[in-house]
C-alpha cells in the first residue's frame, strides 16, 4: 500500500487520470509509494532546515508596516512537465514576450502603427497607469523592453493551458526556481535519478549574457549591476541571489551615481563606471529628478542618462503599459499584428467593465465572476466573487460604475491540481506556472518555472504573499 | 567594491569581535562576583563592566544583583545587548551576502536564531555561562569560517580590519578601567584582580605561559600592550591592523588611515611604560584607536570623488 494508493485528484489532476499516474508521472508515483509519511516529513524538515539554515526566506505584509520574514515554502511532491507539452508552451511564450516588446518598442519609440491602426484603443494605453509620457523617444538595443518577464500560466479543468497575466516590470521568483531544484536534489535523490530533467543551474550566466548584449554600443566588456530597493523590498533575497549569480555587484540607489550622463558606482577604489542596470526598483521610483521627487530608492539623473545612451536599464521604464490588466485582452491582437501568426497560447476569458454591455453583465454576475484591479500584482485587491460577502460586492459594483478603467472581471477558472504533502499524506491542491523568458539579442525560457501552489484546500489563490507554496517544476529532455 | 559593503563588512567584524568580549566580560563579572577573595561589592564589579563597555549612562540601572547581566545578555531592545549586536551583524551581512562566504553566513545566521530560540530572560537567572559560552563559540566558529572561507580581497580584509580595531579599543580600555581603579601599578592589587584582568580578554594561560605565573602588575601591563604574540594585545591589533590597511592598496586613498594606524603602532610598540603617567598614555591609545576608526571610514566609505554631483537637467 503505497502513500498514492486511493489518491482521487479533483479537477484536472496534473498527475493522475482515471486514479492511475500520467505515463510522465510513473516513474515519481512509484517512487513515492516507497516511502510513508514520516519518510516524507523528515525530508520536508530537511528542506525547511536548509532554507532557513540559508536565509531562503520572503517578507510577507501585514496591516502593520512591519514585513514578516518566512521561510520560503517549498512542498516535497515535484510538478513535471513532458518535452512535448514543454515544447508548445515554450513556442507560445517566445511568440508572447516577442510580440510584447515589439508593442513596447512601437510605443514608446515607433509610430503607435498599432494605435494608429485602431488594434488598440488609444485612450486605453494612454490612460494605462503603467505608460510613461516620459519614456517616449528612449531607443532600446533589440528593442528589448521585456528583458526578464515571468508569464503566469494555470491550466483549466479541461487540461488547456492559458495565460492569466503577464509580468513585465519586476517579475520575482526565478531564484526560488534554482534553489527549488537544489533542495529538492537533496531531498529526493531516488525520484530525481529516475528522471533527466533539464536543468536551470545555466540561468545566472544565460542572464548575464543577456544582460551584457543590451549594452551601449562600443562598451566592450560591458559593467552590469542589479539594482535593489533595499533590504526591506520582500524580493531582496532574490535581488542578492541574482547578482551572485551573475558575479555582479548589487547596488542600492545611494550606491550610483550619475555625472555628465554617465552612471557610476562608488567604491572604495573611487568611481567605476556601470553600463547596464538590471533593476528592481518600480518605474515610479527609478530617477526622482524623471518622477516621484520623493523617492529616496532611485539615482538623481539616471533617465537622462539612459536617454543620452550611455546606459541600459532592464526592464525598461514604462513596460506597465504593456502588463496593465486592461490592455492584457489585446495581447492576442498584438501578436497578430506584429508577427503575423496565430496566438500559440489563449488568454483567460476577460470581461471589460468600461465596455456598458459588459458591465451590466459584470454586474449581474459579479457572485460568480473574479475582479481583478489592473494594475495591481501580487494577488493585491483580487475579489473572488463566490467567496464574497454581500457587502464586498456592493461596494464592488458600485467602484466598477465610478471606475470601470480600473478594474477587469474574469470568469473563475478551477485550476488544474496536483498532489501536494499536507502533513497527514497527499492531497489535491491548486496550482499555476509562472516561467521567465530572457529576451535581448535571442529569446530563451529557462525550462519550466515556479510553480506556485494554493495550500489551503480548495483555494485558488496562489501567490506567497497570500499563503500559497511552491513545487519543484521538471521539464523532463 | 562597493563602499557600501566595505563599510558594513567592517560593522560585522566589529558586531561579532564586541558579542564575543562582552560574552567574555560579562562571564568574568559573574564569576569575580561569586568569587570568594574579593573584597569588593557586587555593584561595585557591574559597574566597572560598564564602564569598560562605553556605558556609564546605565548605571543608575543597577539596583539589583544581575539586572545588568539580564539586560546585556536578553534585552534585544537595548543597542549594546548580545542579541542587538548579533542582530545587527546578521543584518549587515544579509545586505552584503555576495561578499560574506556562505560558510560565513550561516555561522553568523545559526547564532542569530539561536539566540531568537532561547528563552533568554530565563537564560541569564538560571544559566547563563552555558549561553555566554555558546556566543563566544560561535562567534570564533564566525572569525574560522571567515578565515577558511573567505578570499583574501578586500572584502575579508575590511573584516578583520573592523574585528582587530574592536579588539584593541577593548584591551585598551580593559586597561585603562583597572588603572583607573587601582591607580598606579602597584603591588597592592591582589593577585586576584590580575587574574581577572587576563580572564577579561582570554589572556591567563598565555600569560602564565609566558611569565610562570609570575603575577607583577608591570607585567599584566606590558603583555597586554605589547605582546607582538598574544592575539588580544593591543600592539598585535594594531600591527595586523596596518598590515591589512597596506595590504588595500598604497596610493592616495587611506593615506591618512595608515599614517594613524602606524603612528599607534610604534607608540604603543616602543612606549616605555615604566617612565609614563600611565593614565594619560592609556587615554591617548584609546583615542587613538578611536580616530584610526573614524579615519578607515571616512577613506573608504565616504569616498571624495573628482566627480561632483551636478545640477541634472531636466529630464
Amino acid at each position: 500500500m503505497g502513500i498514492l494508493s486511493g489518491y482521487v485528484g479533483t479537477g484536472y489532476c496534473e498527475m493522475t487520470a482515471d486514479q492511475d499516474a500520467r505515463p510522465h508521472y510513473q516513474p515519481l508515483a512509484s517512487r513515492f509509494n516507497e516511502m510513508d509519511v514520516a519518510d516524507l516529513e523528515s525530508r520536508v524538515r530537511m528542506v525547511e532546515s536548509l532554507f532557513r539554515r540559508q536565509g531562503i526566506t520572503f517578507a510577507v505584509y501585514d496591516d502593520k508596516e512591519e514585513g514578516v520574514e518566512r521561510t520560503w515554502p517549498l512542498d516535497i511532491v515535484p510538478r513535471i512537465i513532458s518535452p512535448e507539452e514543454w515544447s508548445d508552451l515554450e513556442a507560445g511564450l517566445i511568440q508572447r514576450v516577442k510580440a510584447l516588446n515589439a508593442f513596447l518598442d512601437d510605443i514608446y519609440s515607433g509610430d503607435q502603427a498599432i494605435l494608429n491602426d485602431g488594434v488598440i484603443p488609444r485612450w486605453l494605453v494612454e490612460s494605462s497607469s503603467g505608460y510613461l509620457p516620459e519614456a517616449h523617444g528612449i531607443t532600446v538595443p533589440f528593442g528589448a523592453r521585456c528583458v526578464i518577464s515571468g508569464i503566469d500560466l494555470v491550466r483549466n479543468d479541461a487540461g488547456e493551458y492559458c495565460v492569466l497575466e503577464d509580468n513585465l516590470r519586476v517579475p520575482s521568483g526565478i531564484s526560488y526556481v534554482l534553489e527549488n531544484r537544489v533542495a529538492m536534489t537533496r531531498a529526493l535523490p531516488k525520484a530525481f535519478s529516475r528522471y533527466r530533467v533539464r536543468p536551470v543551474s545555466h540561468f545566472g550566466a544565460s542572464m548575464l549574457r543577456t544582460l551584457q548584449a543590451i549594452a551601449p554600443a562600443g562598451r566592450d566588456d560591458p559593467t552590469v549591476v542589479v539594482l535593489t530597493p533595499g533590504v526591506f523590498n520582500s524580493a531582496y533575497f532574490e535581488h542578492a541571489f541574482l547578482a551572485r549569480q551573475m558575479g555582479v555587484e548589487l547596488v542600492e540607489g545611494r550606491d550610483l551615481v550619475v555625472d555628465s550622463h554617465t552612471v557610476y558606482t562608488r567604491t572604495t577604489r573611487g568611481l567605476q563606471r556601470v553600463d547596464v542596470i538590471y533593476s528592481r526598483v518600480g518605474d515610479q521610483f527609478i530617477d526622482p529628478v524623471a518622477f516621484r521627487p520623493d523617492s529616496v530608492l532611485g539615482v538623481p539623473g539616471l533617465m537622462a542618462a539612459v536617454r543620452a545612451g550611455s546606459v541600459s536599464v532592464a526592464n525598461a521604464a514604462g513596460n506597465g503599459v504593456a502588463d496593465d490588466k486592461g490592455v492584457y485582452p489585446y495581447v492576442p491582437d498584438m501578436i497578430k499584428y506584429y508577427t503575423g501568426e496565430d496566438p500559440l497560447l489563449a488568454n483567460a476569458v476577460t470581461y471589460l467593465p468600461w465596455v456598458e454591455e459588459q458591465l451590466e453583465m459584470i454586474l449581474e454576475r459579479l457572485d460568480e465572476l473574479v475582479v481583478k484591479p489592473v494594475a495591481e500584482a501580487g494577488g493585491y485587491g483580487i475579489v473572488f466573487g463566490p467567496s464574497a460577502g454581500e457587502a464586498e460586492l456592493e461596494e464592488l459594483a458600485s467602484t466598477l460604475r465610478a471606475n470601470p478603467r480600473g478594474y477587469v472581471a474574469q470568469e473563475v477558472i478551477q485550476l488544474s491540481t496536483h498532489p501536494t504533502f499536507t502533513g497527514s499524506g497527499l492531497a489535491p491542491r491548486h496550482i499555476d506556472l509562472r516561467p521567465f523568458v530572457l529576451a535581448s539579442d535571442h529569446v530563451e525560457v529557462v525550462p519550466g518555472g515556479l510553480t506556485r501552489v494554493a495550500l489551503r484546500e480548495g483555494s485558488l489563490v496562489v501567490n506567497s504573499s497570500q499563503g500559497g507554496g511552491s513545487k519543484d517544476t521538471w521539464v523532463l529532455a | 567594491m562597493l563602499s557600501r559593503h566595505a563599510e558594513n563588512l567592517f560593522w560585522i567584524g566589529r558586531y561579532v569581535e564586541r558579542a564575543e568580549n562582552t560574552s567574555r566580560l560579562l562571564d568574568v563579572t559573574y564569576h569575580g562576583v561569586l568569587e570568594a577573595g574579593s573584597d569588593r561589592s557586587p555593584t561595585e564589579m557591574w559597574a566597572e563592566l560598564l564602564e569598560t563597555l562605553f556605558l556609564e549612562e546605565e548605571i543608575d540601572s543597577i539596583d539589583e544583583g544581575d539586572a545588568v547581566g539580564e539586560f546585556l545578555l536578553a534585552d534585544s531592545d537595548h543597542h549594546a545587548s548580545i542579541p542587538a549586536l548579533i542582530a545587527r551583524a546578521r543584518e549587515n551581512a544579509r545586505t552584503t551576502r555576495e561578499w560574506v562566504s556562505a560558510e560565513a553566513w550561516e555561522t553568523l545566521n545559526d547564532l542569530y536564531l539561536s539566540l531568537n530560540r532561547i528563552d533568554l530572560v530565563e537564560a541569564a537567572r538560571t544559566r547563563p555561562y552555558e549561553v555566554l559560552r555558546m556566543v563566544k563559540s560561535a562567534c570564533q566558529a564566525i572569525n574560522g569560517s571567515v578565515e577558511a572561507t573567505m578570499p583574501r580581497g578586500e572584502g575579508y580584509r575590511f573584516f578583520l580590519i573592523g574585528e582587530r580595531i574592536e579588539r584593541a579599543l577593548t584591551t585598551a580600555r580593559v586597561l585603562s578601567v583597572w588603572q583607573r581603579r587601582l591607580g598606579p601599578v602597584g603591588a597592592q592589587a591582589a593577585f586576584v584582580e590580575w587574574v581577572k584582568i587576563l580572564k577579561s580578554v582570554s589572556a591567563y594561560e598565555s600569560y602564565l605561559r609566558a611569565y610562570q605565573a609570575s603575577m607583577d602588575g608591570n607585567r599584566v601591563l606590558a603583555f597586554l600592550l605589547q605582546s607582538p604574540d598574544f592575539p588580544r594585545s593591543v600592539l598585535n591589533c594594531l600591527a595586523h591592523g596596518e598590515e591589512l590597511l597596506n595590504a588595500l592598496g598604497t596610493g592616495d586613498v587611506g593615506r591618512e588611515a595608515r599614517r594613524v594606524a602606524g603612528l599607534m603602532r610604534s607608540q604603543v610598540e616602543f612606549a616605555d611604560l615604566t617612565g609614563q603617567d600611565l593614565a594619560d598614555f592609556l587615554g591617548r591609545v584609546e583615542s587613538g584607536i578611536a580616530e584610526l576608526a573614524a579615519e578607515v571610514e571616512a577613506a573608504y566609505f565616504r569616498p571624495t570623488s573628482s566627480v561632483l554631483m551636478h545640477s541634472y537637467e531636466a529630464f
